[in-house]
């Protein structure tokens, strides 16, 4: 269901949506919506929906969506406002689009549906498994051990409260976890105890046993949090591969427990991003990290990509392109090549558009791209409709600059390019070539000589279009079907001369 | 124009966008519209395009009178117009539009009349470029399409 009082933005959203094979609904108006939504609960298994210019609030909405029909919400706006971001998670959206959407982003929503089908299995799993109630509301469901959960279904605190001592487990949710970081950073987080937590906190139904044992398993995220920045402080300055890893790691830590809206500890910048995506997976059993490993083993198989996912939608603020890992490479050469790394690594069409956009405008590059610690990509699944087009975007590109304007035929030419997308898809490798190109690229991904390989690639391909202007452009295609034969002399390259000059 | 080729017309397009991208009117969005537009929807583009035109000409004339009423300018709801404004621009690919309301949502967060103005000029400005340009697009694919239709056997094409 694809709710947007703006007509254009609701057809663009209702077409991407069904080129990439789902089922829509279209909605201009939110109440309508809501009718359709309570008459048809089960035909709609997701929701998406533009939070300014409907006729009635768009955080409304998003609890009514949530709360009483139990559907994920995924928000849509046109600013990036980090207020409305933040109310948007807070009320309980899984996750948060800019304006204009992109394709990309929308193929993985139905990563939330998932998410929340196997939530439901461990939770009815679990609720067997159990084999009597206990008086002390102390164990929260096993799978949030790991992964911490907030249900957003339950848990508006206001009303849960009678019941959570009635109840087996108490759920941390975003709201509770707010109140219990505020009281512990008001005692200070040494001398934090859970009496007096409690009492600050002044919550109906909460004992003090919930409180020490969140206390615990909060103290022992915040080591591991912290081990974790001083290692990444480490490996920062290593190459954008080790960063990718330490982040990784970070990540990994930081998945548990810190769900409030003020960062707490954090320091660098990058921190800042993880936190909100925390956030995002405290509210929603974060598929990524700390998976246990006896569940959900269907996304198991999607780990190896989390890796190099890292900083959320907030990098979709057109201004805000200080990528994470840019900061890093003083040289601009470097800095396009991390640009080009973190692009390939992700396999973002328009992370590629960014890249040369930069190198031919020099405008500040978008750093578009939902890839994120959201909803990984598959390589494999992805429904098969959707094909190698998005590169024609990349090719397209190429059409805007001076150079390439004489033989533009070439490429806004539809089957031109799909050629050339195919051999970039089979010249690195990749088997399924008629698949996504996100799909080369993210299992690319998968080893960091490939990585390298493709920094060095896209070094290789800038350095020659700089070189030969408007050859340059066809050059660019021809290259592409070289690059298997040439990979490993770029790597020596590479790895001897330093980046090449561009 | 009829009995041009379509070779002709198609080089005529793609010369009009590229111009449009190379003056920053466009972006790489629009091209991500053209990509959705195939079988099973032919006209997809040219029916977003309409559709933003009426809605973007309601939202100018809403700003318009909003601020128009020299006593005292409802910025909220200036700033909700500016925000559907840079919804559907940004979705079109149209990339000046969209940063001229950036300007004016600054402008209307200081609450500043003159900033406003100025910048509503400027974004009815973009918009007519726009809009004419599109038309022009608009009218050399229909052209292009008909060209490929009919075949004029004088012409080699």
């Amino acid at each position: 269901m694809a709710i947007d009082g703006d007509r254009a933005c609701l057809l663009i959203l209702v077409t991407v949506l069904r080129k990439c094979q789902y089922e829509v609904t279209g909605q201009a108006k939110a109440t309508e919506a809501l009718e359709m939504l309570r008459q048809n609960k089960d035909k709609f298994d997701i929701v998406v929906t533009a939070i300014v210019g409907l006729d009635m609030d768009g955080f409304n909405l998003l609890e009514i969506i949530g709360l009483e029909l139990d559907i994920p919400v995924i928000m849509v706006s046109a600013s990036n406002d980090q207020k409305i971001i933040m109310r948007a998670i807070l009320h309980g959206a899984r996750d948060f689009l800019m304006k204009p959407v992109r394709i990309h982003e929308l193929q993985n929503i139905w990563q939330h549906v998932l998410r929340k089908q196997l939530r439901k299995q461990e939770k009815s799993r679990l609720a067997v498994e159990k084999p009597a109630p206990e008086t002390k509301g102390t164990k929260r469901p096993m799978l949030s051990d790991e992964v911490p959960e907030a249900k957003d279904e339950n848990n508006c605190q206001a009303d849960n409260n009678g019941s959570v001592r009635k109840r087996t487990r108490v759920s941390w949710s975003t709201e509770l976890h707010l109140k219990f970081v505020n009281a512990v950073q008001q005692l200070g987080i040494n001398s934090a105890y859970p009496k007096q937590i409690l009492e600050i906190m002044n919550v109906q139904g909460l004992t003090r046993e919930n409180v020490a044992s969140h206390l615990q398993k909060y103290r022992n995220m915040l080591k591991k949090h912290n081990a974790a920045l001083n290692q990444e402080s480490q490996s920062e300055a290593d190459s954008s591969l080790n960063t990718r890893r330490g982040r990784y790691r970070k990540n990994n830590y930081n998945a548990y427990g810190v769900g409030s809206a003020r960062p707490p500890l954090n320091i660098n910048q990058a921190n800042d991003y993880t936190i909100t995506s925390k956030m995002l997976m405290n509210n929603h059993s974060g598929i990524n990290q700390n998976v246990p490993p006896g569940h959900l083993n269907a996304l198991q198989v999607y780990r190896p990509h989390v890796q190099h996912v890292q900083t959320p939608w907030l990098e979709h603020q057109p201004s805000a392109n200080v990528h994470p890992m840019v900061n890093q490479f003083a040289a601009p050469e470097f800095r396009r090549l991390s640009f080009s790394t973190s692009q390939f690594g992700h396999m973002q069409p328009e992370n590629q558009i960014g890249s040369h956009s930069e190198h031919f405008h020099f405008h500040s590059p978008r750093i578009g791209g939902g890839f994120s610690s959201r909803p990984i990509n598959h390589p494999h699944g992805f429904p098969a409709g959707f094909n190698e087009r998005p590169l024609l975007i990349h090719a397209g590109v190429c059409s805007t600059t001076d150079t390439c304007m004489d033989s533009t035929t070439n490429h806004v030419h539809k089957s031109e390019t799909d050629r050339g997308t195919s051999t970039y898809c089979q010249g690195n490798g990749e088997s399924s070539s008629s698949r996504n190109q996100i799909a080369c690229g993210e299992s690319k991904v998968r080893n960091p000589s490939s990585v390298r390989s493709l920094e060095s690639d896209n070094a290789q391909l800038e350095h020659q279009l700089l070189e030969k202007s408007e050859e340059g452009r066809d050059m660019y295609h021809h290259k592409l079907s070289y690059l298997d034969d040439e990979l490993t002399v770029m790597i020596n390259q590479f790895n001897v001369d330093g980046a090449p000059k561009l | 124009m009829l009995g041009w080729g379509v070779e002709f017309l198609r080089a005529e397009m793609n010369r009009l966008l590229a111009l449009l991208f190379h003056q920053g009117v466009l972006d790489e969005q629009f091209l991500q519209l053209q990509q959705l537009q195939d079988e099973s929807s032919p006209n997809f583009v040219s029916e977003v395009i309409t559709i933003y035109f009426h809605e973007s000409e309601k939202l100018l004339r809403n700003l318009r009178l909003l601020l128009m009423e020299r006593e005292l300018s409802d910025y909220k709801k200036m700033e909700i117009h500016l925000n559907q404004m840079m919804g559907s621009s940004s979705s079109i690919g149209a990339k000046r539009v969209r940063n001229v309301c950036v300007a004016f949502r600054a402008a209307s967060e200081q609450n500043n009349h003159a900033g406003c103005l100025r910048a509503l000029e400027l974004l009815e400005h973009e918009y007519c470029y726009l809009k004419n340009k599109l038309h022009e697009l608009f009218q050399i694919e229909q052209q292009r399409a008909l060209a490929s239709v009919v075949r004029y056997p004088a012409r080699h094409n």
